[in-house]
């Protein structure tokens, strides 16, 4: 039983594997920059770190084949490296506490990271023009088919379809009300034009608004630019057809339409991620250096309310200088249209605190450890 | 299967210490005999795999599900992707206009309700925008100042602006008419033919942007086509939802 | 005697090194050093002329010089002085310089063939409106994929505007007497002035003043468009920068207030003096502006006259031919008269690293900042730290490795800062999110820190390869002592980097809104980090010996060398701050040359001829470890 155990444990402690997984790492880190050029940092991150393996798609097929462990996979051999080597070889004594230190430094980042890359993955965005207030944000890459009840007197019921069920020909029940959604068609990506550019009648597209119409577009890895879709989507109650619509995220007007003597609108939009509490804009600042467009600094002026915390003040968001506020973090991301515009971006990672934590170890770890080395070094060549 | 915790409870730990010094010297490094290599090699496979089914199934569980929840009650307005807040619906649009001949439409982008291209002799082409904001949109003076700050020209005050500008009116809405152009010895020579429409809900900002020469050419269009607008007012653009019906409507019947 | 022989070697020559840094002696005739001192803001600070002449002239050409038409070549503040002032007389001064082709074509010149070929403003005057279009069109292109025709012609046409906005810095260019007009002008004020309030208020009015006031007027308001430079100081001083005035709006301001400020009204004086040849004027002229800006915005000199003096005194410069002393002299001491020289070159690279350290406390002090805000300034700390590293390895082994490695460091990496001066204002303000001091102190410092320790790490490890490959000098000794000094270097690289990757991770929480982006520059960092462990993980688990150590080491500088710069050449991401192809070129040649040593060192140790020599019988070499053993043994890996 325990030969067994020994036997499933002892390879996993070499120093071999470490080394192995450490070159991974590097050949993983060199890959995904280099790559990056060309698909943007959102898809590199999900190919190269977000992933279990390196694929290669055998071409004119739909084959894919891994050839090389992705960053989940290395990521875990080397925290599990790391701690079974400490289980198996290391002895608490004064001597080895640095390399603890460090160690546990280390692991604590690992696993922080990991965490906070696994259950929290909400990266979004809160544009506020002058004087707007809003209690959402929005997602820069994700967006969402909204069916929006808005029958109820004092509150709005939202379903929210992901864009994963976003695909032709998917067919998707809602909880209430015996609504059902089937996706007719969807592009990823799409770009308003007017109806008169269309190269001939019959050229693939979907009619948006009597001034425009959407057509397909390639998606794009830009960090600039954020992909568009646009869809037609059926909407049935109980089996009987209420509608068919065409939706463009380029134009994120909600259509109204009844179910059941509901009042409900339909829209295509960013994803949104309400929030109990509500920001407004008082004044966005974009302070240049004299006489120059170089930017010195951008602050946002903007009032919390919080009605159920009894919240009601104003705070200054700058750069390096962020608003915490209930688990999330509002930043300076950004701004448009000629400095009205404030663009902030919000995260929430409940284990911020971490990587703070394991600096603080493996700082004092490594200064113990080869502050050591150091001493001993100098005490032998004093002695030479 | 066993559960890890299980089997782990079942072992003591120096069992699993292979070298007992202090020293890190890897577990294997005395030299071993080729049938326990074999088995190290093989050893690799099962602790690597539990390892990957234990990743895969933290992963699983993702945020991909369909979401039900309440919101408070708000005037769902437009947010458009990239412009301003409380842009009107697009149904029932509050105006229209009639577009010149030789004046072809471009895509609308995020902010235009209007785009056209003018293209004039030698390659010269002229740009059309037309964008409305609500309210006041800032002021009048600030935005000539913007239009003023895009061809390089000082900004000016009010004095000065009541000066340049030129007022008149388009279907009973204020209208201010302003005719600019870059400094002589300027590099790139432009001329900004602008309007300003405010109605009383917000303000519509109608700009020609291009080559001095071909704009000059263009400027009785430009009026032409400023004059042309026409607005509804809000209440009709907001019509009361249609009653309830059991014929399938077709696509964007609003 | 003998002792003191290193002393007085190395006195003399920090003395000829300290002759050099003197700020120039006052000549007779057109005082060039106090226009130099003058304060003027550009680009959000206040600099000296000399700077903005230094800084304009290496953008035009990559001498950083002024060259007339007959040939000569003036100092960069008489070239400033005759763009300001005298402008036909610049324009016809080779300062533009081309070298591609296809521009070259676009003017007709059958020159280059890769030279460069210098024009001036008139030379290309005629093609302004065909280099205006190119640019245009280039610029609708994206940065990243622009070929070398489309950045060339777009860096000609921005010349050519800032040369413009010279120019009309603190005159109209096209005015022959600006002094003059500004007299005209100010006594035409007052009537104009009355003449548009007659007409406003319907009386009759002059004409003449009013269309004269209206003329002024629109000339000033065009004038406007060359705003760059601004020279007329805010007699208020207070707030930051704010209120320096270019000329236009100077004049402009004196509409309504009814005076023409001083300091405008006194660069037109030294206009007319300058352009009517009057030296004594001229510097008459100066000095009454220099009392009237000690009293009037004292605090705001300091700098630009430090910065004046550290221009000329080039600390950098010298302590890059001291630096190539050292390590003539370190060499050589490997040869012969191993004491005496050792010793010179030891002082003489404290003394280069105290000059060294002078002209970074010295931009510290003049930016208000951490050691490190730009390549620039990185480049010349991370040498600063290897010196300091190598004198402190020079102080335990004593074995002139030490001495060696910093003047090779010391002087690579100040060649490097000086090519990166061509860029533009070295002393250039940061952006918003650079904009904190304490961040800037420690992770940006602490990642220059990590890259000082990685190179001499490497460089150890090079000299490892070449002494033993070539010379007969490797004994057992110097073997495991390179070895030691390896490890050592490559502990405190690994303490570095790593804590300020961490630290710049958590910077990156405080600004972006997440630990880690996978940035290009932060996968850079943490490619080092990742190295570092490695080669302390094969270390210890003896998967390398100090051969193999010393290969990992090598291999080092190619990753860190990719990290420093490569990841600015890829030009994505929140880090490309530096764009810079001209740097392809040398660091690929850099990493060729490393992977070529990597080559060398892999070639087996029973060829390598300082282990031959170890074998050779009769060979007194060092007594601690047998002959025959090590040469059964063969040295692991």
């Amino acid at each position: 039983m325990t030969s067994e155990l020994l036997r499933w444990l002892k390879p996993l402690t070499s120093l071999k594997l470490t080394i192995f997984c450490l070159a991974c790492a590097m050949v993983l880190v060199v890959l995904g920059t280099l790559d990056q050029v060309h698909i943007g940092v959102y898809e590199a991150e999900n190919r190269y770190f977000k992933s279990f393996f390196l694929f290669f798609s055998l071409p004119r097929t739909d084959l894919r084949i891994p050839w090389f462990p992705g960053g989940y996979i290395v990521g875990t051999l080397l925290l599990v490296n790391l701690v079974a080597a400490h289980i198996a070889r290391f002895k608490l004594s004064w001597k080895k506490a640095g390399i603890l230190l460090l160690h546990s430094g280390l692991i604590l980042l690992l696993v922080g990271q990991l965490f906070a890359d696994i259950f929290v993955d909400l990266e979004s965005q809160m544009r506020l023009g002058q004087g707007q207030t809003k209690n959402y944000s929005e997602s820069l890459y994700h967006h969402e088919l909204a069916i929006i009840d808005t029958s109820g007197a004092d509150s709005d019921q939202v379903i929210s379809l992901p864009e994963s069920q976003l695909y032709a020909g998917n067919r998707i029940e809602l909880p209430v009300d015996s609504l059902e959604v089937m996706i007719k068609e969807y592009y990823p990506n799409a770009a308003l034009v007017s109806p008169s550019q269309l190269p001939s009648q019959n050229y693939p597209h979907l009619p948006i608004g009597p001034m425009a119409v959407a057509v397909q577009m390639e998606k794009t890895y830009k960090e600039n630019e954020r992909n568009q879709p646009a869809l037609t989507v059926s909407i049935l109650q109980s089996g009987n057809l209420i509608g068919t619509w065409s939706l463009a995220a380029g134009f994120p007007r909600p259509l109204s339409f009844q179910a059941a003597g509901k009042a409900c609108q339909v829209v295509l939009r960013p994803k949104r991620f309400y929030k109990p509490f509500a920001i407004q804009l008082l004044q966005f600042r974009h302070d240049r250096y004299a006489g120059t467009d170089i930017a010195k600094n951008f602050s946002s002026r903007i009032k919390l309310t919080d009605p159920a915390k009894h919240e009601d003040r104003e705070s200054l968001i700058f750069m390096n200088n962020p608003l915490r506020y209930r688990g999330y973090t509002f930043f300076q991301a950004g701004f448009d249209d000629n400095d009205t515009t404030t663009i902030l971006q919000v995260a929430q990672n409940p284990s911020w605190l971490v990587p703070y934590i394991s600096c603080a170890l493996i700082v004092l770890g490594m200064l113990l450890q080869f502050g050591m080395h150091l001493v001993s070094f100098v005490k032998r060549r004093a002695i030479a | 299967m066993h559960n890890l915790s299980s089997l782990v409870k079942c072992c003591s730990w120096e069992r699993l210490v292979v070298i007992k010094s202090g020293s890190i010297e890897p577990a294997g490094w005395t030299p071993a005999t080729s049938k326990q290599r074999n088995r190290d090699r093989v050893g690799w496979i099962r602790p690597v795999g539990l390892l990957l089914g234990l990743a895969m199934a933290m992963v699983s569980c993702n945020n991909d599900k369909v979401e039900v929840y309440l919101i408070p009650k708000e005037a769902i307005n437009v947010a458009m992707q990239r412009g301003s807040a409380g842009l009107a619906p697009l149904p029932g649009a509050p105006a229209q206009w009639t577009r010149p001949d030789d004046w072809s439409e471009q895509p609308l982008s995020e902010m235009r309700l209007g785009s056209f291209k003018v293209d004039g002799p030698n390659a010269a082409s002229a740009d059309v925008s037309v964008v409305a904001f609500p309210g006041e949109a800032g002021g009048l003076i600030s935005n000539i100042n913007r239009w003023r700050g895009q061809l390089q020209l000082a900004p000016l005050d009010e004095d000065q602006l009541r000066q340049m500008i030129q007022r008149t009116e388009v279907d009973n809405v204020p209208t201010f008419l302003v005719d600019f152009q870059t400094a002589e010895n300027a590099p790139k020579p432009s001329r900004i033919l602008g309007a300003v429409l405010q109605t009383a809900d917000r303000a519509w900002f109608v700009k020609m942007t291009g080559p001095p020469e071909l704009l000059e050419s263009q400027r009785q269009k430009f009026l032409d086509f400023v004059k042309s607008f026409r607005f509804t007012s809000p209440s009709e653009a907001e019509r009361p939802a249609p009653a309830v019906s059991i014929k399938p409507k077709s696509t964007n019947d609003e | 005697m003998r002792k003191f022989v290193p002393w007085i070697i190395s006195l003399l020559v920090l003395l000829w090194a300290a002759s050099k840094m003197m700020p120039p002696k006052e000549t007779a005739g057109l005082d060039l050093q106090g226009f130099g001192k003058l304060p003027v803001l550009v680009g959000g600070r206040v600099m000296p002329m000399d700077t903005l002449a230094r800084v304009s002239l290496s953008e035009w050409n990559h001498h950083g010089t002024y060259t007339t038409a007959e040939g000569k070549v003036e100092p960069p503040s008489q070239g400033l002085l005759d763009i300001l002032m005298m402008p036909e007389h610049s324009d016809t001064a080779k300062l533009f310089e081309v070298s591609n082709q296809d521009i070259l074509d676009l003017f007709g010149s059958q020159d280059a063939k890769g030279q460069f070929v210098s024009y001036s403003f008139n030379d290309l005057k005629p093609f302004f409106s065909e280099i205006e279009k190119q640019a245009g069109l280039a610029e609708q292109t994206e940065a990243e994929t622009r070929n070398p025709f489309q950045r060339g012609i777009i860096k000609l046409r921005d010349s050519l505007r800032v040369y413009l906005q010279l120019k009309n810095t603190i005159q109209a260019e096209d005015s022959s007497d600006f002094g003059k007009e500004i007299l005209v002008f100010t006594s035409s004020i007052q009537p104009g002035l009355n003449a548009v309030h007659d007409r406003d208020a319907g009386k009759p009015f002059n004409q003449q003043d009013f269309e004269r006031i209206l003329l002024f007027t629109d000339r000033y308001k065009n004038l406007m468009q060359a705003k760059y430079a601004y020279a007329i100081p805010n007699p208020r001083g207070a707030l930051e920068n704010e209120g320096w005035q270019h000329i236009s709006e100077s004049l402009l301001s004196a509409i309504g207030s009814g005076h023409v400020p001083f300091a405008a009204s006194v660069y037109g004086r030294l206009i007319s003096a300058y352009r009517a040849g009057e030296v004594n004027g001229f510097n008459a002229i100066l000095r009454e502006y220099e009392g009237y800006l000690s009293k009037t915005i004292p605090e705001k000199l300091n700098r630009p006259k430090l910065e004046f003096v550290f221009n000329h005194g080039q600390p950098f410069l010298q302590a890059m031919i001291l630096y190539v002393i050292v390590l003539v002299l370190g060499l050589f001491s490997w040869l012969v008269w191993p004491k005496t020289l050792s010793r010179t070159a030891v002082i003489l690279l404290v003394g280069a690293f105290l000059i060294h350290t002078l002209g970074l406390i010295t931009r510290m002090y003049l930016q208000g900042r951490p050691p490190v805000t730009n390549l620039y300034s990185s480049a010349i700390f991370v040498g600063w730290a290897s010196v300091l590293l190598c004198i402190i390895l020079e102080r335990f082994y004593k074995n002139g490795i030490g001495s060696v490695c910093g003047a090779v460091i010391g002087f690579v990496t100040l060649l490097i800062a000086h090519n990166l001066q061509l860029d533009g204002d070295t002393l250039e303000m940061l952006r918003a999110v650079l904009d904190t001091n304490g961040w800037l102190a420690t992770h940006v410092v602490g990642e220059a820190m990590g890259y000082s320790a990685m190179f001499l790490a490497g460089l150890i490890g090079i000299i490892y390869i070449f002494r033993g490959l070539f010379t007969t000098s490797f004994d057992e000794a110097t073997a495991k002592t390179l070895g030691r000094m390896m490890y050592g270097v490559v502990c405190f690289a690994t303490l570095f980097s790593l804590v300020a990757t961490i630290l710049g991770g958590i910077w990156a929480d405080q600004s972006w809104g997440r630990f880690w982006g996978w940035d290009p520059k932060e996968n850079g960092a943490l490619l080092i980090v990742l190295w570092n462990a490695i080669i302390l993980h094969a270390r210890w688990g003896g998967f390398a010996r100090d051969r193999g150590i010393a290969l990992l080491t090598v291999f080092g500088n190619v990753i860190t060398s990719l990290s420093w710069f490569g990841v600015n050449m890829l030009g994505v991401g929140l880090h490309s701050y530096g764009f810079m192809d001209r740097a392809f070129g040398p660091l690929i040649g850099f990493i060729a040359s490393q992977l070529a040593i990597i080559g060398l060192g892999l070639i087996p140790l029973k060829y390598w001829r300082g282990i031959r020599a170890r074998r050779r019988p009769g060979w007194t070499g060092s007594k601690e470890v047998s002959v025959v053993s090590a040469g059964a043994r063969g040295e692991g890996l």
